[in-house]
């Protein structure tokens, strides 16, 4: 096992690379508080729309307050975003994906519904569930975690189909093991790797939706800074205070392609069988 | 046959769940769409006549049955905000989605499938490292952060295109082609991503094939090999994911459309969420993803006719 | 295929090549991208400052203001002859007059359109009280009776939201209570006619032949009105981004709701002219009077010792050149000047602030102050009073609504503490409906009552001012809301672009291109 990585890391320079910033984004993102050198929502309205400068590495906002800081929260923000919207998805897309892969009369019921589900356009359906649940932190996470379960579900429904087939679960199955036992010892086991490719790439899109639904002004609160936010308020000033949209926009591309480098260096990594079906 | 029939009947099942989840989407929402929607003026009778015209009086069993009654006889409703009814404001809202999918997904197209087949013809080459890294970059820029890039510099600096709009009443279709232009790119850039990734991937799968080798053995050109033999059977994936693909482009039009100032169907669900106009957002959700599942439908009937491989 | 994409291409190359970005703009037809869509095109029965200016020139109204903000006579013939006792208004009409349709205005028309107004518009609501008769005396003489004399009652006629414009008889007759839906129905006797409405992506305004203008000097919304260009056409372009993009590009011919803050582009670019619309407006930080911590009026004082106008002002409009900061609504040298109770207006005082909230008992409940980021300004002051008010030690939660939500949460008194919005200008202090006690807020005491009434039914100006002194120090005495400053309006407009009068409301008339 060992020797693959190695071999593969080799193959795969980019993909060492992108793991090495996602590290360095996770770090900065989590210690904000003892990195940052301003505190992120002291306002300062004398010295609002400043440019980079030694005093403020990413110059500052409309209301005076350090983008560089704001970065840094944001990034926690942003961070928490894609981490919840991967374990909503996660939960409803494994539970999805096992029932319909494992149970055949429930499948035809459960895959139509993932089809149903992966009907709604992301950014729609998330448009409409927050004007049905108001905009909030957690609508945003609840939307987007709905949004995205119906991947993960796929590629579980897809995987568990052919891990039930093995001749060893087969085998269990026949000694009269417990689903449930099956399901946990063999099945999940089988079905990390797949699911783990998946959530990095979910991950990655959560960011960016975030980003997305939160310039449309339907995202969190934007007293909260996330790179969405930051975004959405400094487009007011392009031409005039570019820094406040350049930053947090290369933090969310940084953040993005780290994820999806390594997610892809995971699929090339683990059973490409599984993973290709995106 | 018969798997044409099994076909329909799945997709009237996940419409069935479509219509079901649209539903309770715009019915979980808290409080009264009636006090919303008649503002703060309307009295406590003004409230009840629109609630009990709208059947929100009645269990949310009995709306639900009433909301498929309607729909059956094709009456999305009417628009609160407009005035106008819901089917018809689509309408009018269509054509400048309807375009900029068409034309992204032409742009997609034209940057991703040169692309991806030389990928996978110098696999693994510095060639295929950079086009998949590009690949992943251009999945990795909000595409609304594109959007005011290019404003900014073709537009605004260079003065080349329009920075917004439909090009106003009565512009000719060329005058509202050249407005698409920049959205259309924007929309176009995200979306190549996906595409790239399955022409390379399918490509892979065919110039592993026999046939490929066979031509090869036989002498045949490098060029006539790739393009003909290779392509040819590689393009039912690719067809179905280009297929795929713009149906998501709709969702990414929602916020091109706001970027651009497009008056199309994502401008007007936006609108309608500011504006509280629950008729209109359901019944767009409702239409888009709709086509979305008869679209999916299309695709898998054109597997039948491209490839007759497949036998169900 | 990839053929007829390469010729697209050229196309669209050779396109821009030769038509630049004029796409939008063209001679003889003046193009104004606003902020939104209107709700309706009915501006009697909507306060929308953006109806009022869409439908500015094809609805008329008896008075108008002028550049002084005096009423003057537009559809009638002079200004009103007024009783001795003051309650028998008679206003003659103006005659051989026609609506778009081609029917003939005549006093039956006028008497249908104010009735309605007294019902349906906000503004005449407020003269609904005191009216209680109107009557046609002959086909060109229309008289009002009052119940007591009323000096509010010429500026209610003039103004220009909710206004008391005329319509034909039929037209009221088929909406007499219910703003009009119907586009064709907006018939009117103004110098342009609507010819047609999309919503959401354009109004379209042509020149109406056979245009009778009203006589004298242009002045504000008085005087001679004549069409320049053929048409007019309204573009709602809701991202302020794109606004200003589409204007930097030439797209546009005058584009609305620009930030302040794109001041220095605009008017560095040559090809652009900056107006400024001063005042346009107030910014207002509204208390519940009736629930909750903000009922205690020590608490409310408390709050108004703690805010910093300047700095809300300036996170709120970016330039000090476009707000002014003062206790006064009406700038020095207007009648309705006063500096009566300034001094506890922007005290930007913490401990005086603290020592009055504990007076007033407070302990930490949550102040829920409403904002919307719909309305950028909105926000930023919200923003920046909230973090003044923390520093006092008060408990705020921002509760960040978009614009609908919050102007329907705002009618639960239950559900906030404050709220900020903006109020459009008035030249005239009886046209604000903050002194209502019906309005968000709901500011009611014996005192505010008597002193709102002595001003209303005062007429002679000195009395006027005096009781106008008397009510600005009850308000900032009593604090039920806070008028954090006045704000100016930046209107852009392609340079070519002649005869633009920078008032709120902006007519159109009279503008020319080349």
């Amino acid at each position: 096992m060992r020797g693959v990585l190695a071999a593969t890391l080799r193959l795969r320079p980019l993909v060492l690379a992108g793991a090495g910033v996602l590290l360095v984004i996770v770090l900065l993102a989590v210690a904000a508080p003892l990195v940052a050198p301003h505190d992120p929502g002291a306002l300062a309205i004398s010295s609002r729309l400043k440019p980079p400068s030694a005093q403020w590495w990413f110059g500052t906002d409309e209301f005076g307050r350090d983008i560089f800081s704001r970065t840094l929260y944001a990034g926690r923000l942003s961070l928490l975003v894609g981490a919840g919207v991967v374990l909503i998805s996660g939960v409803i897309g494994i539970v999805l994906g096992l029932l319909a892969g494992f149970f055949p009369r429930l499948d035809t019921i459960v895959a139509r519904l993932i089809d149903a589900l992966m009907a709604f356009p992301d950014i729609l359906l998330a448009v409409a569930l927050v004007a049905a649940l108001g905009p909030s932190l957690l609508t945003v996470l609840v939307a987007l975690g709905v949004v995205y379960a119906p991947r993960l579900a796929r590629v579980v429904r897809a995987s568990t189909l052919i891990i039930r087939e093995l001749p060893y679960v087969e085998a269990a199955r026949a000694l009269g093991v417990p689903t449930w036992r099956i399901i946990g010892r063999h099945v999940l086991r089988n079905l990390a790797s797949p699911i783990l490719v998946q959530c990095t790439f979910i991950f990655a899109y959560a960011i960016l939706a975030e980003a997305g639904l939160s310039f449309l002004g339907l995202g969190v609160n934007p007293e909260i800074p996330t790179w969405g936010t930051m975004i959405a308020g400094g487009r007011y000033y392009t031409g005039q205070a570019d820094w406040m949209t350049v930053f947090p926009g290369m933090a969310i591309i940084l953040a993005a392609l780290s994820l999806q480098m390594v997610g892809d260096g995971l699929r090339d990594l683990l059973d490409p069988r599984l993973g290709r079906d995106l | 046959m018969s798997y044409v029939l099994r076909r329909i009947a799945g997709m009237l099942v996940v419409m069935f769940f479509v219509v079901s989840i649209v539903f309770l989407i715009v019915h979980i929402a808290p409080g009264d769409p009636a006090v919303v929607m008649l503002g703060p003026g309307a009295t406590a009778e003004q409230v009840a006549a629109l609630r009990a015209a709208w059947g929100l009086d009645q269990p949310l069993f009995g709306q639900y049955l009433l909301f498929l009654r309607q729909l059956a006889q094709g009456d999305l409703g009417q628009s609160i905000f407009l005035g106008q009814s819901v089917l018809g404001l689509l309408a009018g809202r269509a054509e400048p989605t309807f375009f900029l999918t068409i034309f992204s997904t032409v742009i997609a197209c034209l940057i991703a499938i040169p692309l991806g087949i030389y990928s996978a013809y110098r696999r693994n080459s510095v060639w295929d490292r950079l086009a998949t890294t590009l690949a992943m970059f251009a999945a990795s820029v909000p595409s609304f952060w594109l959007g005011l890039l290019l404003i900014q510099t073709l537009s605004l600096q260079l003065g080349w295109f329009p920075v917004s709009g439909y090009g106003g009443p009565g512009a000719g279709f060329l005058a509202r082609l050249y407005h698409l232009f920049l959205p259309a790119v924007s929309l176009g850039i995200y979306s190549s991503a996906l595409i790239l990734r399955f022409t390379r991937a399918s490509m892979l799968d065919v110039l592993g094939e026999d046939y490929v080798r066979t031509a090869r053995a036989k002498g045949m050109g490098e060029f006539r090999v790739v393009m003909k033999h290779a392509l040819k059977n590689a393009l039912v994936p690719i067809v179905t994911i280009v297929g795929m693909t713009m149906a998501l482009l709709v969702a990414g039009a929602v916020i091109t459309e706001m970027v651009f100032g497009l008056p199309g169907v994502g401008n007007l669900i936006v609108s309608s969420v500011l504006r509280r106009d629950y008729p209109v957002i359901q019944g767009t959700l409702l239409v888009v993803s709709l086509i979305y599942v008869l679209m999916n439908f299309l695709i898998d009937m054109l597997y039948l006719v491209i490839d007759p491989r497949v036998k169900y | 295929m990839i053929r007829s994409i390469a010729v697209l291409a050229a196309a669209l190359v050779g396109l821009a090549a030769t038509t630049g970005v004029q796409a939008q703009t063209s001679p003889g037809t003046l193009t104004v991208a606003v902020p939104f869509e209107p709700q309706t095109l009915d501006s009697m029965s909507s306060t929308t400052d953006l109806v009022a200016l869409i439908t500015g020139s094809v609805l008329e109204p008896l008075y108008a203001f002028d550049a002084e903000w005096k009423p003057a006579p537009v559809l009638a013939s002079a200004l009103p002859d007024i009783s001795a006792d003051g309650t028998v208004v008679t206003i003659p009409l103006r005659t051989g007059l026609s609506f778009h349709d081609g029917s003939a205005m005549t006093s039956a028309d006028v008497v249908a359109s104010l009735e309605r107004w007294l019902k349906l518009s906000p503004r005449g609501q407020v003269a609904g009280k005191v009216v209680t008769a109107i009557a046609a005396v002959d086909d060109a003489t229309v008289q009002l009776t009052l119940s007591k004399p009323f000096a509010p009652l010429l500026p209610l006629l003039s103004f220009n939201t909710g206004a008391a414009v005329v319509f034909p008889e039929e037209v009221i007759a088929g909406n007499p209570d219910t703003p009009i839906a119907d586009d064709t129905k907006i018939i009117g006797t103004g110098v342009f006619k609507l010819a047609e409405h999309v919503p959401d992506q354009f109004v379209r305004l042509v020149k109406s032949d056979g245009y009778q203008s009203p006589a004298g000097e242009p002045s504000g919304f008085a005087g001679a009105r004549a069409a320049e260009v053929d048409e007019i056409r309204f573009f709602p372009v809701p991202d302020a981004n794109t606004r200003l993009s589409a204007l930097m590009s030439g797209q546009y011919d005058i584009v609305l709701g620009l930030s302040p803050e794109t001041y220095p582009q605009v008017s560095r670019n040559s090809e652009l002219a900056a107006n400024i619309i001063r005042p346009s407006g107030w910014l207002l930080f509204v208390e519940n009077t009736k629930e909750g911590p903000t009922a205690n009026e020590k608490f409310r004082q408390a709050v108004q010792a703690a805010l910093n106008h300047d700095d809300i002002m300036l996170a709120a409009y970016g330039l000090p050149d476009f707000y002014t900061v003062n206790a006064s609504l009406y700038g020095e040298g207007t009648s309705f000047y006063s500096a009566a109770g300034a001094a506890s207006y922007n005290q930007h005082d913490l401990d005086k602030a603290k020592a009055l909230l504990a007076e007033s008992g407070y302990n930490g409940e949550p102040f829920r102050l409403l904002t919307s980021q719909q309305y950028d300004f909105v926000f930023k002051a919200a923003v920046v009073a909230s973090e003044n008010l923390r520093a006092a030690g008060i408990n705020v939660e921002l509760v960040n609504l978009d614009w609908a939500s919050m102007l329907q949460q705002r009618n639960d008194a239950t559900s906030w503490e404050a709220f900020i919005s903006f109020f459009g200008f008035v030249p005239e202090p009886s046209l604000l409906a903050t002194f209502n006690p019906t309005w968000y807020g709901w500011w009611d005491t014996p005192e505010k009552a008597a002193a709102l009434d002595a001003f209303t039914s005062a007429i002679d100006p000195a009395e006027r001012s005096a009781a106008w002194d008397n009510l600005q120090t009850l308000l900032l005495a009593q604090a039920p809301w806070i008028q954090l400053g006045a704000y100016a309006e930046l209107v852009a407009a392609s340079a070519g672009v002649d005869g633009l009068r920078a008032v709120p409301f902006l007519p159109l008339w009279n503008v020319s291109k080349p």
